[in-house]
């Protein structure tokens, strides 16, 4: 592995253009990731076209690093503003985004910047020692079934976090879920809920909806209390928390590392559910529950470290299968592609070298985040210095253009505002907006397994549980949500 | 009523009006699949009724408790105080103007085109967020558009939409042009 | 591993060795043609509906990369997926009908204008301009299978399961797929339980890691599980068997009757756009077929392997026959035929 890892580090640094292109997918996935109204799904779209010109190892290299330094990047936002740059980044705004109300934002990007490094460059290590013989055992024993109940466990945590009452986290859930059922459905292909409108033959895509419910509503929030003469720019400082104060969270790291990278590696599933898992996990272990939501630097520590963990185990059904773990990685297959190469398993014997630089370039995007990271923080904090009325317009050109460019449809520009609407609204009715959009996210996802799983089963439940992973998964999330709807059943507290 | 208030009924309205809508929508399209016992209708149908009882369970919840925060509930955001005043008219309309000038300007993409269009949807979002110096509002519409152009049109060739409407449609044409001149010097 | 791999290397060699033998030969024998009216003078919007990665997007990014090394007119592909193709064509069909924009479209355009007349027929409401890859189907195993290993132990295999085999194929009620394999369980008088997948990875990696029992596909699209070795055809849906598949029995050799659907997919530019631009989007798209690095994109894909091209007339043959084999198929299983 060793030897590999020297070869990949090797034709990375030995040619001049490939250290170009990792400088720029380094520079471009932070700033993309962190300046509001647009994603690193938005710089991979307006990319795509380009890396037709560029080597298939420069080209999925690329990728690979923006997707590393984004999942970063969209921690800024999420902590500055409470816009999370991607879904993944959503509960980092948790903690985060309280934090900077308080002054505290320095404190909650150092954790990040340091997190995401930690939480990168050891999920690369263990891909690049784990990819193939993990990908050997997922294949064979995770199938529909069994993504379906990661799929159902995923939102059971996801509905007992971020709303105020469980009812309300399951309706956050449930209409992301509805949302998700419009379009074709993912077995016959009937349309679903058009409406009369033939454009929505295509469904809701979640990037428009994640620009919408979060940027776009911010802005609104914005816009608010400028009319009501009560705008104030956030607090902003620069107090990066200490090194002691990081190494109490020791065991929230290692734990968020590992839950990352297993949530990472399940194909279709990707950083976000590791993100909101790897958070769920530091809440249930935490003797100070109540401290979460409010400003608490595990928060911070936990989601950012368990999204950077992912994104080294999203590339392993990638790599192996061919199988993305999310929007970013579906669009590395497209730049296989335009290469002529189909990721899977024989892209570790025909090209051993391009896996070698993009895992090389992994490690390193990842540890560069330590160094570019703050630096490149301080710049986007001066964008707080430039007067709203004029970052607004910048960010909602930059969210149109962000929201139609992935799949070419004025329709999801329509939608990025609907949904920016109706996140302006349900702010202060206690509902969970990231719960809206995992639901949307993993809806159609959840729907196409079970339909597959129940297919091959032959309809029969014993057969079903008879996969033990799928038993256990199924299990554990009912519990999450039996236990959630007891405690929604005792005593409530006196505050309203 | 037990402690149920006026916005609790009409939040429990808006939601159980969503299920009826969905509910109702699905015997549009009830067909059968010819490989799929549960068709296109069950997963839809299964997500209402959960959605039905859901919400149920929030009413029951309201009832008994209001508004109060169920106990050991993570991530909840802490509620706004910075909540604006809407007794007056004219913040009803500024805020009524913000929340659909972006969606007009979504709605007239595919007609106007994103071109045409961007100049004056910067230059009102600048007005709405409160500048009145007519001077400030036209330079920073420039300069937010020429950013655009530069980056998107003539660094990324980005396929934005254009407009099917003429002149709309022209001028998106002579913009491309322009920048096909541009791309032709080196 | 090694000897997995010893086994894919010598299947990849076997099939470039054949695939090497067809002869290629360009239909469009002038190489430049004037701009008629200095056009197109700027780049030309190419949508596609559906998405970068898949069979239609990998199609238009070669031919947009032919056509613009051979006549330096740029090409900027507006990916429109969703709705199998129809959003696509509906955004397609609202757009100016200038020549500046162009469309790549796949035989789901004919079929849904089969079930429903008034979608758009792309040999009438359309002009298609070239017809650049014709493909035909197969049904794949792993090759490593050890209860069936051809056509007929598998059809005898399947037939003892009662009806609890599995299949991969893809979701669309009515598509090319899913009324190729009810002839095929019709004719065979085997049930099977088709899984739906509406991509592409996940369904091949089904059968990879044995979800399914077989797969139902397109040659080009599994190229590398067959280059690999680890996927092999046992039937091929085709009237003859094509040499790179010399082995592999067709439909019509194990007694089934059905004329095969084809999977096609070509470029179009709206009916209404002047006359003398669309004569040289087609001599651009129809000469752009012949680029070189077009063709080793074909081969690549194994649209080589049967005679992939169709000039206009040749296509509006193509599209016509495939509407109403398709309409009198949607009759017979009792659709409404709009």
């Amino acid at each position: 592995m060793l030897e590999n890892f020297i070869a990949g580090s090797g034709a990375l640094f030995g040619d001049p253009t490939t250290i170009a292109i990792f400088v720029f997918g380094v520079v471009g996935g932070m700033l993309f990731g962190a300046i509001p109204g647009v994603s690193m799904l938005t710089l991979a779209a307006i990319l795509l076209p380009f890396t037709a010109e560029l080597t298939a190892a420069q080209g999925v290299m690329l990728f690979a690093v923006i997707y590393c330094t984004g999942t970063y990047g969209g921690a800024i936002t999420a902590i500055l503003f409470n816009i999370p740059g991607a879904p993944e980044n959503a509960p980092t705004a948790f903690d985060g985004y309280p934090m900077t109300q308080q002054g505290k934002s320095g404190k909650a990007v150092g954790a990040a910047v340091l997190c995401s490094a930690i939480g990168g460059v050891a999920s690369a290590l263990i891909m690049m020692a784990a990819t193939e013989p993990l990908a050997k055992w997922a294949i064979r024993n995770i199938g529909p079934p069994e993504i379906f109940a990661l799929v159902f466990f995923g939102l059971a945590v996801a509905s007992s976090v971020g709303a105020r009452t469980i009812w309300k986290g399951w309706m956050s859930v449930l209409l992301g879920l509805l949302i998700a059922t419009i379009g074709q459905d993912p077995v016959g292909g009937i349309n679903r809920y058009n409406f009369g409108y033939s454009d929505l033959a295509a469904g809701i895509a979640f990037v428009p909806a994640i620009l919408g419910f979060f940027a776009v509503s911010e802005i609104f929030v914005q816009a608010e209390k400028k009319a009501g003469g009560k705008y104030t720019a956030p607090k902003v400082s620069m107090s990066f928390p200490t090194i002691v104060e990081l190494w109490l969270h020791k065991v929230a790291v290692l734990r968020s590392i590992l839950v990352g990278f297993f949530c990472g590696i399940l194909p279709g599933i990707g950083a976000t559910l590791a993100a909101f898992m790897g958070y769920g996990e530091a809440v249930r272990w935490s003797k100070n529950k109540e401290e979460f939501g409010k400003g608490k630097l595990e928060g911070v520590i936990s989601s950012e470290t368990a999204n950077n963990a992912a994104t080294g185990a999203a590339m392993i059904p990638l790599l192996a299968l061919g199988l993305p773990g999310g929007a970013l990685t579906a669009m590395m297959v497209a730049v296989f592609q335009m290469h002529d190469l189909e990721p899977g398993p024989l892209v570790f014997y025909n090209s051993p070298d391009l896996i070698w630089i993009v895992f090389a370039a992994m490690f390193y995007a990842n540890l560069s985040i330590l160094f570019i990271g703050l630096i490149e923080t301080k710049t986007i904090l001066n964008l707080l210095k430039i007067p709203f009325q004029f970052l607004a317009p910048l960010i909602l050109l930059l969210a149109t253009i962000g929201a139609y460019i992935s799949r070419g449809l004025v329709l999801d520009v329509m939608v990025m505002f609907l949904a920016g609407i109706i996140g302006f609204l349900l702010r202060r009715t206690g509902f969970s907006i990231p719960g809206i959009v995992l639901g949307l996210i993993l809806g159609k996802i959840g729907e196409q397994n079970f339909a597959q799983g129940m297919q091959m089963v032959h309809y029969d439940i014993g057969t079903y549980f008879s996969r033990p992973i799928c038993a256990l998964l199924i299990a554990a999330g009912s519990l999450t949500l039996i236990v959630g709807i007891y405690k929604a059943f005792a005593p409530a507290s006196k505050t309203s | 009523m037990g402690r149920l208030n006026t916005p609790h009924l009409i939040e429990a309205a808006v939601w159980f009006a969503i299920v009826a809508i969905f509910f109702g929508y699905t015997f549009e399209f009830n067909q059968p699949i010819e490989i799929y016992k549960f068709g296109a209708t069950g997963w839809p149908r299964v997500v209402v009724l959960l959605l039905l009882l859901a919400t149920a369970g929030n009413l029951y919840y309201q009832y008994v408790h209001g508004s109060a925060v169920q106990p050991g509930r993570v991530g909840v955001a802490e509620s706004d105080d910075s909540e604006a005043d809407y007794s007056n008219r004219s913040m009803q309309i500024k805020m009524l103007a913000v929340l659909l000038t972006p969606f007009i300007f979504a709605w007239l993409l595919k007609p106007v085109g994103i071109y045409f269009g961007a100049p004056f949807f910067i230059a009102a979002v600048i007005w709405l967020f409160g500048e009145r110096r007519w001077r400030s509002i036209w330079t920073t519409t420039l300069v937010i558009y020429f950013i655009f152009l530069i980056m998107f049109v003539v660094l990324l060739n980005a396929p934005l939409p254009q407009g099917n409407m003429s002149p709309f449609y022209d001028y998106s044409g002579w913009i491309l042009k322009i920048n096909t001149n541009i791309q032709n010097l080196w | 591993m090694k000897k997995f791999f010893g086994t894919g290397a010598i299947a990849a060699a076997v099939l470039a060795l054949s695939t090497t033998g067809y002869g290629f030969e360009c239909a469009v024998k002038e190489g430049t043609m004037a701009k008629p009216g200095g056009f197109p003078e700027r780049a030309l919007t190419m949508i596609v509906p559906y998405g970068p990665a898949g069979g239609s997007g990998q199609v238009a990014g070669a031919m947009a990369e032919a056509v613009t090394g051979l006549t330096s007119v740029a090409i900027n592909r507006d990916h429109k997926p969703g709705g199998s193709g129809t959003v696509g064509m509906t955004a397609y069909m609202a757009a100016p009908a200038d020549g500046y924009n162009v469309l790549e479209h796949i035989d789901d355009a004919s079929s849904a204008h089969a079930l429903d007349s008034s979608r758009p027929n792309p040999s009438s409401d359309l002009i298609p301009l070239v017809i650049s890859q014709v493909t035909f189907s197969q049904i794949y195993i792993r090759t490593n299978e050890d209860r069936f290993n051809d056509w007929p132990s598998f059809v005898k295999w399947v037939k003892a399961q009662n009806g609890k085999a599995t299949i991969a194929n893809v979701s669309k009620e009515g598509s090319m797929e899913r009324v190729t394999m009810k002839f095929i369980t019709e004719a065979s008088g085997m049930t099977i339980q088709q899984i739906s997948f509406d991509k592409g990875a996940p369904r091949y990696g089904a059968l990879l890691g044995g979800q399914v029992d077989a797969l139902f596909e397109q040659p080009g699209d599994v190229r590398k599980f067959l280059d690999a070795g680890e996927f092999k055809p046992i039937l091929t849906i085709f009237d003859e068997r094509p040499s790179v598949f010399a082995d592999v029995p067709t439909h019509r050799e194990v007694g089934m009757k059905f004329d095969p659907l084809l999977r096609f997919r070509g470029f179009y530019v709206h009916k209404d756009a002047p006359a003398d631009r669309v004569k040289w989007l087609q001599w651009a798209f129809q000469r752009g077929y012949c680029q070189d690095s077009y063709q080793a994109f074909n081969e690549s894909k194994f649209m080589t392997v049967i005679d992939s091209y169709r000039d206009t007339a040749g296509a509006r043959e193509l599209i016509t026959r495939s509407v109403a084999q398709y309409r009198d198929v949607y009759k017979a299983m009792g659709l409404d035929v709009k």
